[in-house]
């Protein structure tokens, strides 16, 4: 997995790319994810991203709220995906129906607010997950 | 351009075009300023939690109010329409994207619009009749000072979620390149 970020902290652009063997796991991990976990990046060179972070961390709420969207925040040289079980999996079924072995490379899903999102909950994070073998 | 039976391009700029394919009502982008239409360097405002506040929305109306309705009988989304794909691999130009966004979109659902880092984004979202959330969302991933469409180049999407997930199969998400040259400043 590689992190890349373009070091706009006001309206951050961060791009996870992975195999498509590697979306895939991820996606199943989070399907049943019960405990905090990070996962470390491999540093990657790019002519578009000046900036790599070092790890993605996936944190669990509890749902007081009944909220269950994804919060994305890039926190020092972290990139940070909190939210409920319920978040975490509809995030986990995502990567499942848009990632597999055809996926083309430069194949991608965007992570991003709006109005009305029903996956991703407000953030000035523009998160880009990638196929890249 | 006559396109899809619709004038496209009859505006400045990509919004201006989005606002005449699918509402063409007189909206302004709120904390934009009155010309209501994002332009090249024009940062949007974020609200005190960093939340984008670039909606459109009717001028001096409720900001929470939908603000453009695609023409066409409503629809009861028991199973929702497949995503439209271009007639070839080559890129598109705008005016294509603009018409295939509008085969995307639901006719009769209200549409919201939003500017983000990549581009605009255009959005519906509505409940089928089995009760699930339906969200669409169209991003025209244009502007250049965004790194992703640097790396990727303009592209279009075409995102269906449903309760949350997005969705593969008819309703998968499609990146389709759009040919540069026919983006114009003030497009994004």
């Amino acid at each position: 997995m590689k992190l890349l970020f373009d070091g706009n902290f006001e309206r951050p652009e961060i791009e996870l790319s992975d195999s498509p063997a590697g979306l895939k796991n991820l996606g199943e991990l989070l399907l049943d994810l019960n405990k905090e976990i990070e996962l470390s990046a491999i540093p990657e060179e790019s002519d578009f991203y000046p900036y790599n972070l070092k790890k993605i961390a996936f944190k669990i709420n509890k749902d007081e709220q009944g909220i269950n969207l994804i919060y994305i925040s890039v926190a020092e040289e972290y990139l940070v995906l909190e939210g409920t079980s319920i978040a975490l999996r509809k995030l986990g079924h995502s990567l499942l129906n848009c990632f597999n072995e055809n996926s083309p490379d430069t194949s991608h899903i965007h992570l991003e607010y709006f109005p009305g999102n029903q996956l991703v909950a407000p953030t000035n994070c523009s998160l880009i997950i990638v196929c890249q073998r | 351009m006559q396109a899809g039976g619709r004038l496209l391009r009859a505006g400045d700029n990509l919004a201006d075009d989005l606002l005449g394919a699918f509402g063409g009502r007189q909206l302004a982008l709120e904390g934009v300023g009155n010309s209501g239409l994002p332009s090249r360097g024009n940062n949007v405002p974020l609200s005190q939690d960093n939340r984008p506040l670039a909606i459109i929305t009717n001028r001096g109306g409720n900001p929470n109010q939908s603000t453009a309705v695609v023409p066409g009988a409503s629809n009861s989304l028991g199973s929702l329409p497949p995503v439209p794909t271009p007639s070839s691999n080559s890129p598109i130009s705008i005016d294509e994207a603009l018409d295939l966004s509008e085969q995307f979109l639901i006719p009769g659902i209200p549409v919201n619009f939003a500017q983000s880092g990549t581009g605009i984004q255009v959005i519906q979202q509505t409940t089928n009749s089995q009760g699930q959330s339906i969200v669409i969302r169209i991003g025209f991933d244009v502007n250049p000072n965004s790194a992703h469409v640097r790396r990727f180049g303009p592209h279009l999407n075409l995102q269906t979620q449903v309760d949350g997930v997005i969705q593969r199969g008819a309703l998968a998400d499609p990146h389709i390149p759009i040919d540069p040259s026919t983006v114009r400043p003030g497009d994004f």
